[in-house]
């Protein structure tokens, strides 16, 4: 049942609008910066992002779904980003890269949580991950239930992002 | 000057509350710990003016860390204001944090300001 919700949700675009509502809604208070968002995230990726952080999805409204949340993008997109959030500039892919990538990921489940909340799919948010040089995941394989899309973030470098939810039955 | 215990697993969120309360104005003392066990072990009836904690956290997580911050409080009179920030943000888990012992709950992301206006009030509450 729960899967079939996220199904229809992908099917009638109200999927993509979560993502890209949760992406604003996550990004724009914490860089103090407009948030655009450029369409849906071409998936797979041609040319895979350097850092990507996951956060896994449980379905608890009685079985029917597992997901994962992730955010990625190239080393320099992630950095500026983080930048703003710590107060300099991380040093190439380090701790405080990864910390700030997984946090902003987290934060961002959240958001896609609350929405999903409103149309009836409770879910429990697990531990965020970070995976560096994600050439080999190929999170777009189970977009048949789920969305990507990708965003601008309004610093000078206009950074961009790509956000993403997949689900599978589970 | 504020004393605060800010536990998250998050060493990005940890400057950034500490830098959000300096902005609405606290001179902040800052204890620093990485998930519930280490906030436990920090953690002393009265011997801080605020705990700010996250939910989600390896090993102990928030809410564990809370019902046992006030079973530590049980019979010393003293009951330190607890403020989660998490991205949990539904009704449940509301009443879940509620249940454990939270004071107040807000959800990630947050101003500076919404810090600023939850404190006051738990401090005006305390």
């Amino acid at each position: 049942m729960s899967h079939a919700i996220v199904q229809d949700l992908t099917t009638s675009g109200r999927l993509v609008e979560f993502i890209g509502q949760a992406a604003r809604e996550a990004l724009e208070p914490l860089c103090g910066v407009e948030v655009s968002v450029l369409g849906e995230a071409e998936l797979p990726w041609a040319h895979p992002p350097v850092g990507i952080a996951l956060v896994t999805v449980v379905d608890t409204s009685g079985g029917g779904f597992q997901a994962v949340v992730w955010l990625g993008g190239e080393l320099e997109a992630l950095a500026s980003v983080a930048e703003v959030l710590l107060g300099e500039r991380p040093d190439g892919e380090d701790e405080m890269l990864q910390d700030a990538v997984r946090e902003l990921t987290n934060i961002l489940a959240g958001q896609i949580q609350r929405h999903l909340a409103s149309v009836g799919l409770q879910m429990g948010l697990g531990l965020p991950v970070y995976v560096s040089g994600a050439k080999s995941l190929n999170v777009g394989a189970s977009l048949a239930s789920g969305a990507a899309v990708r965003v601008q973030v309004g610093l000078p470098d206009a950074p961009t992002l790509d956000v993403g939810f997949a689900a599978k039955e589970g | 000057m504020l004393k605060v215990l800010i536990a998250d697993d998050s060493k990005m969120m940890r400057v950034m509350h500490v830098r959000s309360l300096r902005q609405v104005g606290y001179e902040v003392e800052a204890s620093e710990a990485n998930n519930g066990e280490e906030a436990l072990a920090l953690f002393e009836p009265g011997k801080f003016d605020l705990v700010i904690v996250d939910w989600n956290m390896p090993g102990m997580d928030g809410i564990e860390f809370v019902r046992a911050a006030r079973e530590k409080e049980q019979g010393a009179g003293k009951r330190t204001p607890i403020l989660m920030i998490t991205s949990q943000s539904t009704e449940e888990q509301m009443l879940k944090a509620k249940e454990a012992g939270v004071d107040n709950l807000l959800t990630k992301p947050v101003t500076p300001e919404a810090i600023g206006a939850a404190l006051e009030m738990l401090l005006a509450r305390a």
